[in-house]
């Protein structure tokens, strides 16, 4: 049985009602325990409304949203929280709070209102962070952290609340090759060990064609390609989609391919 | 950290709060007199126990729910400079409370819950966008309210009876006074419920802190909660607003030294604000009945002299987080 699927999903927002322009139209798609799903597309694809509908915030759309046996809709905000957990690109904190604060948020899915955190919260506070790399920094606020670092709180708070599915929000953007190459590796693992599916919008098709194994095209709302990456990525679904020439080089045995864009109108 | 810091934050509050209690007791246009003075019927013993313990008791109600209000409304609204009359609820609550005394009425609480009750209601009507509320029309819309509720207010000064308006505008600036234990213990009693609903809501103000998006996707349901917010933040406004009239800049500036002392944790920081307030408004009241004694300055003077100093920091402390 699949973590998450999705069947003809279509989300119009109701200001667009009149012209009849649909932010997202049939998007079917399945994902499995381990799977990693990349999306990619132009701006204004409908990558975030997708993403903001499998979490939850946004909706409902036309459609069915399935996780496991039952329907997002008949799920409860904390119900679904406990199945999905969105990382939003970027952290802010109205008032000051340390990382520890932030990610024990997470736990809000599994709690009480009121209470003190039982051992299993701690526990899984502890194990998120360890995973994460930020035990050492768990009493630091976090508007005093590095972009990377916080984007790894952010995925922290994600793994509290247990989530079977990961919904990523372009998690590399703004971050410098090191920390691209270790968040990547931190969410390798987590598939590995957690078995997590994960879902990832990603802007840079190069890190998507060496990473993801599966990737879901989209433009204008609608889906272009859906598949193995290799597929998806081909120089004329990418030069239809983005509107400029690409060329694809296929990577040799073992090593990643490439792809660039040519900054030219065609 | 926040844990060691609290572990002397919150003695220290309970402290000050007793003190500023004991304080407010012992200060007044009348100086107590010897200990033996202070039994049934004694002169001493009337001040005490007539006079100013329902002052003080009211003082501390009022401190506490602006305070509260103003805590939780800050981080609902996701705005450092929120409260309690950013939302024009104060003013509404003012103009019932107006209405009340111009029509005579025993006890115009009702009104100013209702006032303030209306208010919210016009605001959230005139915020209304796509979907639910939107939190900068919101404040917008609270703005413009309160300057037309002012100025009905204004309007009703002008044409009531001197006296009348005297009582009014006195009020409006925020004296406490004495009223009698029958009318003021059940106002104490509901005080007491609208603060612990606001300290039980506080769980839920630390996802709302983070954003709505980002609280629902943590297994808020961010509708109900915000609902809950806002409506117990009006309902201490009006309380608040017919003990004591306007007492400006305590919704605002205890939230911000509450949560410099215990930590932004909300279930901590709104219980914190409402004791702080508490002792906040107690001392301004003390210090109004001493500074010209026997004349006395109204309490909400006093805070607005204290308060609009420290606005001033507070803003330019602030300065990185309001862009």
């Amino acid at each position: 049985m699949s973590v998450l699927s999705v069947h003809q999903l279509s989300f119009a927002y109701p200001r667009w009602e009149d012209d009849r322009s649909f932010a997202l139209k049939d998007i079917s798609f399945d994902i499995e325990a381990g799977d990693l799903l990349a999306v990619l597309g132009p701006n204004g694809a409908g990558k975030s409304t997708l993403l903001r509908l499998l979490g939850g915030t946004l909706g409902p759309g036309s459609g069915e949203i399935r996780l496991g046996n039952d329907s997002l809709e008949s799920l409860s905000a904390r119900e679904v929280a406990r199945r999905v957990a969105w990382v939003p690109q970027d952290l802010s904190t109205l008032f000051s709070m340390t990382v520890e604060d932030v990610v024990s948020l997470g736990r809000f899915c599994h709690g009480p209102l009121w209470g003190r955190r039982s051992i299993a919260d701690r526990r899984e506070v502890h194990r998120a962070l360890e995973e994460t790399d930020l035990t050492g920094l768990r009493h630091r606020p976090v508007d005093r952290l590095s972009g990377g670092e916080r984007r790894r709180v952010l995925l922290a708070r994600a793994l509290a609340q247990e989530p079977h599915l990961l919904l990523l929000d372009e998690p590399t953007a703004h971050l410098d090759p090191r920390h691209q190459a270790e968040l990547v590796a931190v969410i390798e693992r987590l598939r590995r060990e957690r078995r997590l599916a994960v879902i990832a919008i990603l802007h840079d098709v190069n890190l998507a064609y060496g990473w993801c194994p599966r990737a879901l095209l989209m433009d204008k709302g609608e889906c272009r390609a859906l598949g193995p990456t290799a597929r998806v990525l081909s120089s004329e679904q990418l030069s239809t989609t983005y509107g400029l020439n690409a060329s694809v080089r296929p990577g040799d045995s073992g090593t990643a391919g490439f792809i660039q864009f040519h900054y030219s109108k065609r | 950290m926040n844990s060691r810091r609290r572990s002397w934050a919150v003695p220290a509050l309970l402290l000050l709060l007793a003190g500023a209690f004991a304080f407010s007791l012992a200060v007044g246009a009348v100086p107590l007199g010897a200990w033996s003075d202070l039994r049934p019927g004694g002169t001493s013993w009337d001040i005490l126990f007539r006079l100013r313990l329902p002052r003080v008791l009211l003082g501390a109600a009022v401190g506490a729910l602006l305070s509260a209000a103003g805590c939780v409304l800050q981080g609902v609204l996701r705005n450092p400079l929120a409260d309690p009359y950013l939302l024009g609820l104060s003013g509404g609550a003012a103009l019932g409370s107006a209405v009340g005394f111009l029509l005579g009425v025993a006890q115009p609480a009702p009104l100013a819950v209702a006032g303030a009750l209306v208010s919210l209601g016009l605001v959230l009507l005139l915020s209304r966008g796509a979907g639910a509320p939107s939190v900068t029309l919101m404040v917008l819309a609270g703005a413009a309210l309160h300057a037309f509720t002012s100025s009905v207010l204004t309007f009703i000064l002008s044409q009531a009876r001197r006296d009348q308006g005297a009582n009014i505008l006195f009020w409006l600036l925020g004296s406490l006074d004495s009223p009698p234990y029958g009318r003021l213990i059940p106002l104490l009693l509901l005080s007491a419920a609208a603060l612990a609903g606001l300290c039980w809501t506080s769980p839920a103000l630390n996802l709302l802190a983070l954003g709505r998006d980002t609280a629902r996707a943590l297994g808020l349901s961010v509708d109900a909660a915000l609902w809950t917010m806002v409506l117990l933040s009006s309902l201490a406004t009006g309380l608040a607003v017919t003990f004591n009239g306007v007492i400006p800049f305590v919704g605002l500036m205890v939230p911000h030294m509450a949560r410099r002392l215990v930590g932004s944790d909300h279930r901590w920081s709104v219980p914190a604000s409402a004791v702080l307030g508490a002792a906040l408004v107690l001392l301004s009241d003390a210090l109004g009945r001493w500074a010209l004694a026997p004349q006395e300055i109204p309490v909400g003077v006093v805070t607005a002299l204290l308060g609009a100093p420290f606005f001033l920091i507070l803003l330019r402390r602030e300065r990185r987080h309001l862009g």
